[in-house]
């Protein structure tokens, strides 16, 4: 769902007052207050991300991340328009952060951060479990009118011709053991046993896109975070 | 010879005071603990999980049962790490850095005055939990 051309449909339908109502609605729930109450944690979206809100963080904030994904963390003190807090992992065992702020879950265990002063002193803290993934879910969306989106597929059918000149938009999903959805960006790999059937372009992250080239079948392969899912491809 | 006596008796009380102490340290009083990781903080020992916090108010007291100077202080702060929270000179926030155990030193008016056990817990399966 894209909630930046929902937010547009509510301008033109019921205008502004219902936008600003909508928006804020929706901030108090992608935000997560701190332990210490000192201020409220977001997580960016980002191609992981299953619901991003209108001011582009998730919503809500995840409870879980998979191991070996990067994510951010955006910290914010209500009186404190101007960001002098520094946040930091709790246990570079678990996470760590670049120069860049860009956090990499390392392994399983608690994902727990702090926001600093520049005095040294803590200013709230707040934590993500940190997850291992189990399975990929694929989920596949065509424009074509004509076709029905497909969840956690292990098939897919592209019929050549059509609309959308046969072509599907792909994403994985990471799972874990409990298929808990877990948040955090990986890098997966995407491949096609017999690329003459079908070609993978704009990969990126989470997503990829796939194009029926001629009538076969083929497998498509996707890795990331330790898993892997394989599924049939059938164009006709 | 009053004025003598006087000063006499008043050295005597002054050095009474010295000898007995005055107020002294007492006790710590340990409350409002707040840990979502579960981790748990006592008198007898600080549990912190990998990666999570533990937050606690923290007050020491002399036998007048009045409050003295605080302070908190990690043996080794790359196994627990302890940190003082912005909203009170009593707040402090434990940190579970790398897996172990150390010791947490309690100060009152700038003197260490009780060590407590403190353990970092790694807890890698954290998947049922919800914090």
């Amino acid at each position: 769902m894209d909630w930046t051309k929902g937010a547009a449909h509510v301008v033109t339908t019921t205008g502004a007052i219902g936008l600003l109502a909508m928006l804020g609605c929706s901030s108090s729930a992608e935000h997560q207050t701190g332990e210490l109450g000192n201020g409220t944690f977001s997580f960016p979206c980002d191609s992981s991300t299953l619901n991003c809100g209108p001011d582009n963080h998730a919503q809500p904030f995840p409870t879980a991340v998979a191991s070996g994904a990067k994510f951010r963390i955006d910290f914010q003190r209500p009186e404190n328009k101007a960001n002098i807090d520094t946040l930091l992992p709790i246990s570079k065992q678990i996470i760590d952060i670049a120069p860049d702020g860009l956090f990499t879950a390392n392994r399983a265990g608690w994902g727990g951060f702090v926001a600093k002063n520049p005095g040294g002193q803590i200013v709230d803290f707040s934590e993500v479990r940190i997850v291992k993934a189990s399975e990929v879910w694929l989920n596949a969306h065509s424009d074509d009118p004509l076709t029905t989106d497909q969840n956690d597929f292990t098939t897919l059918t592209i019929t050549l011709g059509g609309v959308s000149q046969a072509t599907y938009n792909l994403r994985a999903n990471l799972h874990s053991s409990t298929k808990e959805v877990l948040s955090g960006e990986v890098d997966f790999e995407w491949k096609v046993t017999d690329p003459t059937i079908f070609s993978i372009t704009n990969q990126k992250g989470h997503n990829a896109t796939i194009t029926g080239l001629k009538a076969g079948t083929s497998m498509l392969t996707v890795s990331g975070a330790g898993v892997t899912k394989t599924a049939s491809v059938q164009v006709k | 010879m009053m004025k003598t006596l006087t000063l006499s008796l008043a050295g005597l009380l002054a050095l009474s005071a010295v000898a007995c102490g005055g107020p002294h340290y007492s006790t710590h009083e340990i409350d409002h603990s707040v840990s979502p990781t579960g981790g748990t903080i006592s008198l007898s020992k600080v549990t912190v999980p990998l990666g999570g916090a533990v937050k606690a108010h923290i007050v020491a007291y002399n036998n007048d049962h009045k409050r003295m100077g605080g302070g908190v202080e990690s043996d080794n702060a790359t196994v627990v790490g302890v940190s003082q929270v912005i909203t009170g000179e009593d707040d402090w926030v434990f940190l579970g850095v790398t897996a172990g155990t150390t010791v947490v030193h309690l100060q009152a008016d700038g003197q260490v005055v009780r060590d407590i056990q403190a353990e970092v817990v790694d807890v890698q399966d954290v998947s049922q939990q919800s914090p």
